[in-house]
């Protein structure tokens, strides 16, 4: 869990120390990935590589929500 | 000028066990008060955000409550989405909105396309040295 202690004092770090701690949990973020995609199974990796009407339909809402947010 | 943000390519196993690097970028998203960590594919080819099912379901989403549709193509066709708008973080150094294609999939990475995320940051991949940078747009910086 993380706590605020803990947040307080990761902020308070040089910004080269900030580096390096999110190159480790980066790289620790890479073991987890590994667990996820499993030896011998097979994946799907779609890409919506040609969506322009979601495109423009995202951005409207995007717009609506910053106009509403103020 | 804006502060650059670099990260290392993830190892990643593909389908015949292979391992291969991808540019995952570690990302929390925030929606009615829950909060997600997750890596989130860096797609530049993608013309818009995807996210999966399951993570939607976890920052508070209700799918019934989405009710703009979306359109999506080609091997997503037959995947139904709809839009969300969520605030994402990365490396405590930038927040902002990011819209989704929220997809009725669980098979899905997260995916930061065009729209939103590269309309957000510059990026620039550095793929034989195993790091890629993002520079965030000057007026999304905290």
């Amino acid at each position: 869990m993380l706590s605020r202690e803990l947040l307080d004092e990761l902020h308070k770090l040089e910004r080269s120390d900030k580096a390096k701690v999110i190159q480790i949990l980066a790289g620790e973020l890479a073991v987890d990935e590994e667990k996820y995609f499993q030896n011998g199974t097979s994946y799907d990796f779609w890409s919506p590589i040609d969506a322009p009407e979601a495109a423009n339909t995202l951005m409207q809402m995007l717009a609506d929500s910053r106009k509403s947010s103020g | 000028m804006a502060d650059r943000l670099r990260f290392p390519y993830v190892a990643v196993r593909n389908r015949i066990g292979e391992v291969g690097s991808k540019p995952l970028l570690p990302i929390t998203l925030q929606h009615k008060g829950q909060e997600f960590a997750t890596t989130g594919l860096l797609d530049s080819g993608a013309d818009i955000n995807v996210l999966p099912f399951h993570i939607g379901l976890a920052l508070g989403g209700v799918w019934e409550e989405q009710n703009i549709s979306l359109p999506l193509s080609g091997s997503l066709a037959d995947v139904e989405a709809r839009g969300i708008v969520v605030k994402g973080t990365v490396a405590d150094v930038w927040q902002g909105e990011l819209a989704f294609a929220w997809a009725l999939s669980r098979k899905l990475p997260l995916i930061l396309g065009q729209v939103n995320f590269f309309a957000s940051f510059d990026v620039c991949f550095y793929r034989t040295m195993m790091y890629f940078e993002l520079t965030p747009k000057p007026n999304r910086i905290r």
